[in-house]
């Protein structure tokens, strides 16, 4: 019976011993969930600030584009101004011969008057320069309302909200379209873009045009800075292996010092002079392509130019 | 079957019937050297057969045998997670936060798949309907803790069981009237 208690005893103790180490590891376990539950908070807060920061990036590159979209829309305006002038100019001989077809089809105006009143219309209102510039003001009119609304389209298109929905879309068109926003602003550069069929991608077509317009624009300035009379950017995007795209905007500007390019993609380093640039569009570029689950590589020799490359996962 | 709900068999099996016949039942239907702890998970054929050994040893039928436990597994837990049995000023209020309540921090401690889904509806303040749907078909074993959670409260409790999962229902209703 002794032993029998005794064997008791040492399986309480073992079975407090259980208990003890038990309630423990529930006390780290509760402490740790509470940590995780903080963290999955403050994660979805970073995110909400990633995504507020994103769209103040894209604010601000609006604001950027403006200048150069009102460059682009001057261009087709004029001409459409001075169109709508020498359509207005024409109107009045216009009316004139409509007037005199009215005049003969109710019998007012016959044989020798109605002969004399057309040489008089046609002497006085060069009717062939207008029978030959007619169609074509009509139709480069036409064409110039056509330009001004794909490019305002464009920029709706870019700063619109429903854009940061992740969706299946061609890698091709949002370069072509960023490219075409960007038109303006590249006009005395060098472009060079090979832009290759590439299949869908699952993406967020306005955060992308986001990212390509800040590697483009900063691509315009490290050109711009460097003052070579030869300025050259350029865009490629072709499959890369079976997994990915690749994307890359290079250029022959003033590269980027070795000693940056560790801190290129941190958030509010900027080398640009101070009141210029957020020091936000390089990091928003980097989040932009992290998203997209995509690597971003830069080569850079000063002097000599940069190269940022874009890679996408074909299976996001 | 998480090791807190076995640690609850073995301290009901050693008060009971003595430390001799748990160890003969860890002979007979666990894994040689077996020892249970709260935080791991266990095979639930294991818990059935130590179960099964129970009512086999006290011939008993199963269910009476898995009632008595869950009786008793409530005063174990209860005491072992004051924290949590401490939250609920009724028997009321704890059986209609089974779900949102007690099995949220299971969640937090265990990370357990299999939790049974309870809803509970008061239709009266002395009845109280409660559907339970678990694969596990532990019904008997929750009347159990029902019976006890009504203990600790001091509360008189008769549970109906009209609807049950053992005879294809795709539920078990549980109707717990109260005094």
């Amino acid at each position: 019976m002794s032993e029998y208690n005794d064997y008791k005893k040492a399986y309480l103790r073992e079975r407090r011993a259980r208990d003890e180490v038990e309630s423990l590891l529930e006390e780290k376990t509760r402490a740790l969930y509470s940590a995780n539950q903080t963290l999955e908070r403050q994660l979805a807060q970073l995110k909400n600030q990633q995504a507020v920061l994103i769209n103040n990036e894209r604010m601000a590159t609006l604001g950027t584009l403006s200048a150069g979209v009102a460059h682009e829309l001057n261009n087709p305006l004029a001409y459409v101004a001075g169109n709508l002038e020498s359509l207005n100019y024409y109107i009045s001989p216009i009316l004139q011969l409509l007037e005199t077809v009215k005049l003969l089809e109710q019998n007012e105006l016959r044989g020798e008057q109605l002969e004399a009143r057309l040489i008089d219309i046609y002497l006085r209102q060069r009717i062939d320069e207008i029978t030959n510039d007619l169609p074509d003001l009509v139709h480069d009119t036409l064409h110039g309302c056509e330009r001004i609304k794909t490019i305002v389209n464009d920029l709706m298109n870019f700063s619109r909200s429903n854009n940061d929905s992740f969706g299946r879309a061609s890698l091709k068109s949002i370069v072509e379209d960023t490219l075409r926003l960007l038109h303006g602003q590249l006009k005395g550069y060098e472009l060079t873009v090979a832009v290759e069929d590439v299949p869908n991608i699952y993406c967020k077509e306005g955060a992308l045009k986001q990212a390509i317009i800040n590697l483009l624009v900063n691509a315009k300035y490290a050109v711009d800075m460097s003052h070579k009379s030869h300025k050259s950017i350029e865009v490629l995007l072709a499959p890369g292996n079976d997994q990915d795209i690749i994307l890359s905007v290079s250029d022959n500007g003033i590269g980027i010092d070795a000693d940056v390019l560790p801190r290129l993609f941190d958030p509010f380093f900027t080398t640009k002079p101070v009141g210029e640039g957020t020091g936000m569009g390089l990091a928003v570029t980097h989040a932009i392509v992290k998203e997209h689950k995509g690597k971003i590589d830069v080569q850079s020799q000063e002097g000599v130019g940069s190269q940022f490359t874009i890679s996408f996962p074909l299976e996001q | 079957m998480r090791g807190v709900i076995f640690r609850g068999l073995e301290e009901l099996v050693v008060e009971a019937i003595g430390m001799q016949a748990w160890d003969e039942l860890l002979e007979a239907h666990a894994p040689e050297g077996r020892v249970y702890v709260s935080p791991t998970s266990y095979p639930d054929a294991e818990l059935f057969a130590l179960a099964q050994g129970v009512a086999d040893k006290l011939n008993k039928p199963l269910t009476d045998v898995l009632a008595i436990f869950g009786q008793s597994l409530f005063g174990f837990l209860a005491e072992k997670h004051k924290g949590i049995s401490s939250k609920f000023a009724s028997f009321e209020e704890l059986v209609l936060s089974i779900d949102s309540v007690i099995h949220m921090e299971v969640k937090k401690l265990y990370d357990e798949p299999n939790l049974p889904s309870i809803a509970a509806i008061v239709k009266d303040d002395k009845t109280i309907v409660l559907e339970y749907c678990s694969n596990r078909k532990l019904c008997f074993c929750a009347e159990g803790l029902l019976y006890g959670a009504a203990q600790f409260y001091s509360r008189k409790l008769k549970i109906e069981h009209p609807q049950c999962m053992h005879s294809g229902a795709k539920h078990c209703v549980l109707i717990l009237h109260l005094d």
